[in-house]
């Protein structure tokens, strides 16, 4: 029996799936920043050194920069935020950058600007739980090493002063459009592919997977879901493969 | 390029199936979050009644100034149409009436905050035995959740049974950082009528619940809910309850005693459980639940790396191997 694709042909279509995947997870963020509309309430987080400039959020760590609810409000305790390195904006992807002495602020409507100094770095296994009262302190928790889930960094930052907020910044959420740059990368890079993929015979199967998955992430950003179901998969199957 | 029908047949069912499990795996998440999805309520047709509750709380003062250890007779939860008012019925020692300007009271036997005076320093223990006044108490009553919304999912309705409100025994804490709790048990007692010609089923769970408190007593046996409120399980109870026949017995009412224990051993306070609103940005996010980064939060990008490798080692074979 003649097995209808080529094996380099079957390659590609699992490889454009797999990846299709992980680009789904960051149209679905793209499609749940845009939704969710920035007010005069939003908190920021500000760290100037590595460029950080985020809204914080208290629905998901899957939306930016996420507020640990049970902890304290910026100035009146331990204050925890929780961002990814990669996917979901990113919004922590330099945190390893950070060095004893930056400042970080937290612009916090109806509190004020809060700024905090870097004290620490830590590292610890990714089933840590770290206690919620460690007096007037800010932590920024985000993945490590980089594109892994096994650990969690640390950065403690001890509270300096807080001072009037002269104005909030909300600012226009323009991140929708980034979804569309990642569907149309999608698009035409399959199409590419497609153009100048040498089996002739196959290059139709690569059109109909480009067209099939760019009809995915469309429907997915008009539509989106919650992407923990696909992260669960992903990461089982990272793990299968111990990678 | 020659492509017979059955290889794009086989291509299109290939994705679909795959496509179909990845939404169908998001959807249950959906679904899940569902769970918290509370229709508008109209009226109940059974009641909850004669609601009582013996609290016993070990609290100590870690001011050097006394304190005092209060407790009032109103309490509203997380509740519409539900507040309940109570009557002290007892107290261990003998509470003293509070100088009150919030909840002053008229008769110093009906109303009026009562407390107990916590010398600096001192960890006291007090228990007191309440009573529930008109509605939950001699009149048949029910909660409704605040975030009950109209729906039209006709005929499929969310109705998951009546209702529960909760409350941090430990807010406490909050309120007064000078007094510091050290346990908290709560025994209540209730009853459920049917006010219905008819037997009717269904859910019914415990009126007042205790976050991050473990049911340690309960008759009948209580199922768990855990999905209501972070950190507990609410106790609930699956009955049936025959139709009333113009006398509460025992066929058409059934008591129900449940005891929860402050704190849940071994359970320092970490975060991961939560779901509250902070006040900053409550009105982006109303009526969601938070996620919550845990063990498994963030996807290792391995698998994405190998997913490129794969598309180049196929166009690589393709074009030299072959």
């Amino acid at each position: 029996m003649k097995f209808p694709i080529k094996l380099p042909t079957l390659f590609i279509l699992v490889g454009m799936f797999i990846i299709s995947l992980y680009l789904l997870i960051e149209v679905d963020y793209y499609s749940y920043s845009a939704t969710i509309s920035d007010s005069n309430d939003t908190p920021y987080v500000v760290i100037p050194s590595i460029g950080v400039n985020e809204s914080i959020n208290n629905k998901s760590i899957d939306y930016g920069v996420y507020y640990e609810p049970l902890s304290s409000l910026p100035g009146e305790g331990t204050v925890i935020l929780f961002g990814h390195r990669t996917l979901h904006g990113s919004p922590f992807l330099n945190l390893n950058e950070l060095q004893s002495g930056d400042n970080v602020y937290l612009e916090w409507p109806g509190i004020g600007n809060v700024e905090y100094t870097v004290s620490n770095t830590t590292i610890v296994d990714a089933s840590y739980q770290i206690p919620l009262y460690q007096g007037n302190t800010l932590f920024l928790i985000t993945c490590y090493p980089i594109s892994s889930d096994t650990q969690r960094m640390i950065i403690g930052s001890k509270y300096d002063n807080t001072t009037p907020l002269q104005s909030t910044q909300s600012k226009p959420n323009s991140q929708s459009s980034d979804a569309f740059l990642i569907i149309a990368g999608l698009f035409g890079g399959g199409m590419l592919l497609s153009k100048f993929y040498p089996v002739k015979q196959d290059k139709i199967l690569i059109v109909i997977a480009t067209i099939a998955l760019t009809v995915l992430l469309i429907y997915a950003y008009f539509f989106p879901v919650p992407t923990d179901g696909i992260e669960s998969l992903l990461t089982n199957i990272n793990n299968f493969f111990s990678l | 390029m020659n492509l017979s029908k059955n290889t794009i047949i086989i291509i299109i069912s290939l994705f679909a199936i795959i496509g179909a499990f990845t939404f169908a795996d998001s959807l249950s998440t959906v679904s899940a979050d569902d769970n918290s999805t509370w229709v508008a309520f109209n009226t109940s047709n059974v009641g909850l009644g004669d609601l009582m509750a013996t609290i016993t709380v070990t609290i100590k003062n870690t001011a050097s100034v006394p304190e005092y250890f209060k407790i009032s007779q109103v309490y509203t939860g997380s509740i519409t149409n539900g507040t309940i008012n109570w009557t002290v019925n007892s107290t261990n020692p003998t509470a003293e009436y509070m100088i009150d300007n919030t909840n002053p009271g008229n008769s110093p036997t009906t109303t009026g905050d009562l407390g107990w005076q916590i010398a600096p320093g001192q960890t006291k223990t007090v228990s007191f035995v309440l009573h529930a006044n008109g509605g939950m108490g001699e009149i048949p009553y029910y909660l409704t959740n605040e975030n009950a919304v109209n729906n039209t999912y006709w005929p499929l309705i969310p109705d998951m049974g009546l209702s529960a409100s909760w409350f941090d025994p430990d807010e406490i804490q909050t309120l007064n950082p000078n007094l510091q709790l050290e346990s908290w048990c709560g025994t209540f007692t209730f009853g459920a009528v049917n006010g219905a010609d008819y037997p009717v089923s269904g859910i019914i769970r415990g009126p007042v619940i205790p976050t991050d408190s473990n049911l340690i007593y309960s008759d009948p046996k209580a199922f768990l809910d855990t999905g209501s409120v972070a950190g507990t399980g609410v106790a609930l109870w699956n009955v049936t309850l025959g139709p009333y026949d113009g006398a509460i017995d025992s066929s058409d009412s059934e008591f129900f005693k449940y005891t929860y224990k402050w704190p849940i051993p071994n359970k320092g306070p970490v975060f991961g459980t939560g779901s509250s609103v902070f006040a900053a940005a409550g009105n982006q996010t109303n009526n969601t639940t938070s996620t919550v980064p845990n063990q498994n939060t963030g996807i290792p990008m391995g698998l994405l790396g190998l997913a490129a490798a794969m598309v180049g080692a196929g166009v690589a074979y393709a074009k030299f191997l072959r």
